[in-house]
């Protein structure tokens, strides 16, 4: 493949650079064999069928296929013309941004000080037992997950009825029902489900940080908080400001199997987003087309919030992804 | 490098993720075969001879067949091909079947979009196909048949949709091909099936007669909760609540037909548009604050209703004759004090006969089509015709003489191996080896099945009930919006319908004052509901003209 290209690009500026590129792929050939497998992965499975998206543009027929399918009015944008133009346009993007933006808020953080505090803890023995306690809900599958959580704040179910006594809720009703709670059940249940899990990446980043600077501190008289705050903190940054951007990229795709597992038609007001809408139109109402376009308006969105919070990110800390 | 990798992975798993709807459709999708081609290999059949098909069909044919799996049996067979129904038919027709099974519409909506497809498909397109079969027909999926392709082929078939000028012209396109082979009813008592119902031995207890109004029944549900202390009265969810509210379980005391589209002398009304709905509204709204109604309907699923209707927990509800009520009555069958009736539809004064009620077309959704893929298309209509000849009709109706059914009295009597199965199996799923009138399927249904397919007084008595309305006057045909028009009415209907159930959620619960009901219409208005009317208008003319 390269091998080809360098015919073709061979002039004079360039040419150094594709003459060290061979020389390299000479030298490491083994490392490059070992990439060849993760490259054609995301051949095949991630950029091939991009090739697919066009049927956003089209009206697409399934007997006629993707290339033969007529294109779709207005220049092709008649799909999005629709959608920008539907009544449920500003609530979607709303429910989508108050749903992720609040579960960055809560789930994101909440890992980070599990870890830091797992750090501080003595006793293995113990943090052994409340590492695998915390991400144990991870490797429940979501419909289970789910189906607990509709027990839980049902009526009648534990959570329902400890409210009740504490008077914050009615415990006739199901919480389900009622459009206010969508938000902090589902928050919180992922919360409860990905709090493990998540905080292994920090965990892991800790055991790297150098002992030798705890030890000096200690010297200069920093408490255990002080340690905290300007060495602990500062050496798993990069990691967290990694994770953030990562995360920053996904605020416009709150995943579509938990909302509908958890959803039902009253309360589409404060539950219903983008990936539940595109579910229904594509998958039951076989609006192919239409719910590809609200789909790739979904990922452009993405793509941009993940360009735009790396390079902030690397203007204030001078850290980044690229 | 390496930054570079990473901004790769990172845009392209985000890319991804996101937009599985379209990378499911990526696959490629085959060469079909042209409608010459068919045309010719047709005319090249000699399967049929003097209007009249010799069965089993000579030669070793083979057939691929696509439908979704029935859970009356899939806990037992993995294939329709395995049945005693299945392995007779093949039998019989000298076809032999290669089941493609799908677990249920979106699954067969992802086999339609890979566009690979079977010879035959099993599949209600009405319902869950954007647009119907015209569409399906226009998207190259059904191959459309035409009369003379029907009448050499399955003449049959061709028999049955030719008697009645109605049922030829549900079994077509707006552009006059046939779309397939279509589920027929073969006697207005089988195109109602559900309704309301009540533990009327409670209603003997207190001393109440069976309600027929509004307020009656209201009372009665009042009754139940303060004199049995029964903690919810009427247990519904919204799937039950909607369907009653389009069926018009509970409209006509109030001046509306059903909240579903129905024709008022010619004209299309959409009911949940309709200024009378807030009445409808109002009294649900008051059965809700009253403790009448399942606080939880929006959130509560099938299963715990009928849990609520076996315990006592609750006194009325609504369903279907067979999947409901039957199943009720069947699993409580040994306990004494135990009894449902069904009721009729509800109405404003004493005497009044219900505007509205669970009706069906003669032609229901569920079809059986041949698809373009098919390169013998002759064949398999032959094969599909089947089920129109009077073996076949037997067949599909009642199984296999001797085994699931006897002959008394020149009429057709099931088996206890099917009505009283010793194994343990209900009716329906006995049934669903041997026979295919519980579903749907290539046949017409024969009404000696269905009576004592319900084999409790109570059904039969119910279904009586229910069936008496003027629903037939209302009815909507089975229309088929014009294909230039189907993205956008499908657009419109499900974003109304969408904003309907919402609201009617809303107003029962009193979230929404129902004194904004006006404000609902206006919002549907601005909605687009005039434009689906006129959509929907358009297409009842070319019915009434075809």
């Amino acid at each position: 493949m390269f091998g080809k290209r360098k015919n073709q690009t061979m002039t004079a500026p360039q040419s150094s650079y594709w003459q060290r590129l061979k020389k390299d792929l000479v030298k490491n050939r083994i490392a490059y064999l070992m990439f060849l497998p993760v490259l054609l992965y995301y051949l095949i499975f991630c950029y091939k069928p991009m090739y697919g998206l066009i049927i956003a543009f089209k009206d697409f027929s399934p007997a006629k296929g993707i290339l033969n399918s007529p294109w779709a009015k207005n220049f092709g944008l008649n799909h999005f013309i629709e959608f920008f133009g539907s009544v449920y346009f500003t609530r979607l993007i709303k429910n989508t941004l108050v749903i992720s933006i609040t579960n960055l808020l809560v789930t994101f953080p909440a890992p980070i000080i599990l870890a830091l505090l797992l750090n501080e803890v003595r006793s293995k023995k113990y943090k052994g037992v409340v590492q695998t306690l915390t991400y144990l809900p991870h490797f429940i599958s979501m419909v289970v997950i789910c189906s607990m959580v509709r027990l839980f704040v049902g009526e009648g179910g534990f959570i329902t009825q400890i409210l009740d006594s504490m008077g914050i809720v009615d415990g006739r009703y199901s919480m389900l029902s009622q459009k206010e709670y969508f938000v902090p059940i589902y928050v919180l249940s992922g919360l409860w489900q990905t709090i493990g899990w998540s905080a292994i990446i920090y965990i892991s980043a800790l055991s790297g940080v150098d002992q030798e600077l705890y030890e000096a501190a200690r010297i200069d008289g920093a408490n255990r908080w002080k340690q905290t705050i300007h060495i602990t903190l500062p050496s798993i940054m990069m990691t967290i400001i990694m994770m953030l951007i990562l995360r920053i990229g996904t605020i416009m795709s709150v995943g579509y199997e938990k909302i509908i597992l958890l959803y039902n038609p009253g309360i589409y007001e404060t539950a219903d987003v983008i990936s539940s809408y595109v579910y229904r139109k594509g998958l039951l109402e076989s609006n192919w087309s239409f719910s590809a376009a609200v789909g790739l308006f979904n990922s452009l969105i993405n793509l941009f919030l993940v360009l735009g919070a790396n390079k902030i990110t690397k203007k204030v800390t001078d850290m980044g992804l690229w | 490098m390496r930054m570079k990798n990473k901004l790769k992975k990172g845009v392209s798993l985000v890319l991804a993720s996101a937009l599985t709807a379209a990378s499911l459709s990526a696959c490629g999708s085959e060469k079909k075969n042209t409608t010459d081609e068919i045309a010719a290999a047709a005319e090249a059949s000699s399967i049929v001879e003097n209007d009249q098909i010799t069965y089993p069909l000579e030669g070793g044919k083979k057939l691929s067949y696509a439908m979704t799996l029935a859970t009356a049996w899939s806990d037992r067979y993995d294939s329709f091909a395995k049945l005693p129904l299945g392995q007779k038919l093949q039998e019989d027709t000298g076809v032999e079947l290669d089941m493609v099974h799908v677990e249920n519409k979106q699954a067969m909506n992802l086999l339609l979009a890979s566009g690979e497809f079977t010879d035959i498909l099993g599949f209600n397109f009405q319902l869950n196909y954007t647009g119907g079969e015209a569409k399906a027909i226009a998207d190259g999926i059904i191959y459309p048949m035409s009369e003379e392709f029907v009448q050499k082929n399955a003449p049959d078939y061709w028999k049955v949709i030719s008697s009645d000028p109605d049922i030829l012209r549900q079994v077509k396109t707006p552009e006059g091909d046939i779309y397939g082979f279509a589920f027929i009813l073969g006697d207005e008592l089988l195109k109602t099936g559900s309704g309301l119902f009540v533990r009327d031995d409670w209603c003997k207890e207190l001393g109440i007669e069976l309600p027929e109004t509004a307020d009656e029944y209201y009372e009665m549900l009042k009754a139940f909760k303060e004199k049995k202390g029964v903690e919810i009265p009427l247990c519904v969810n919204s799937d039950f609540l909607n369907e009653g509210l389009e069926r018009g379980y509970f409209t006509s005391p109030f001046g509306l037909v059903t909240t579903d589209i129905y024709v008022d002398n010619g004209t299309v009304k959409f009911g949940y548009a309709q200024p009378e709905y807030k009445g409808v509204l109002e009294w649900f709204n008051k059965l809700y604050k009253e403790g009448l109604l399942d606080p939880n309907f929006s959130t509560v699923d099938k299963e715990t209703i009928i849990a609520n209707m076996l315990t006592g927990k609750s006194g009325a509800s609504s369903g279907a004759c067979g999947s409901v009520l039957g199943t009720l009555l069947s699993t409580n069958q040994n306990d004494p004090n135990y009894s449902l009736a069904g009721i009729k539809n509800l109405v404003a004064k004493k005497g009044d006969r219900p505007m509205y009620g669970h009706y069906n077309t003669d032609v229901v959704g569920g079809i059986t089509a041949i698809t373009t893929a098919c390169k013998d298309p002759a064949t398999a209509a032959a094969y599909l015709n089947y089920g129109y000849t009077e073996e076949g009709h037997m067949l599909y109706n009642f199984g296999t003489e001797g085994v699931s059914y006897e002959m008394q009295d020149g009429k057709p009597i099931f088996t206890d191996l099917v009505m009283d199965n010793p194994d343990g199996l209900t009716p329906q799923q006995a049934l669903s080896e041997y026979q295919l009138a519980y579903g749907n399927g290539p046949f017409v249904q024969d009404k000696d099945y269905l009576l004592q397919y319900y084999k409790w007084d109570a059904q039969k008595d119910a279904l009586n009930k229910w069936s008496d309305t003027d629903a037939k006057k209302y009815k909507l045909p089975r229309v088929t919006v014009k294909s230039e028009d189907t993205g956008e009415y499908t657009n419109l209907i499900s974003e109304l319908e969408t904003y309907r159930d919402e609201m009617t959620i809303k107003f029962i619960r009193g979230e929404e004052s129902l004194d904004n009901f006006d404000q609902y219409l206006s919002t549907l208005k601005s909605m687009g509901i005039d434009r689906a009317q006129e959509i929907v208008q358009q297409a009842v003319e070319e019915y009434n003209a075809r």
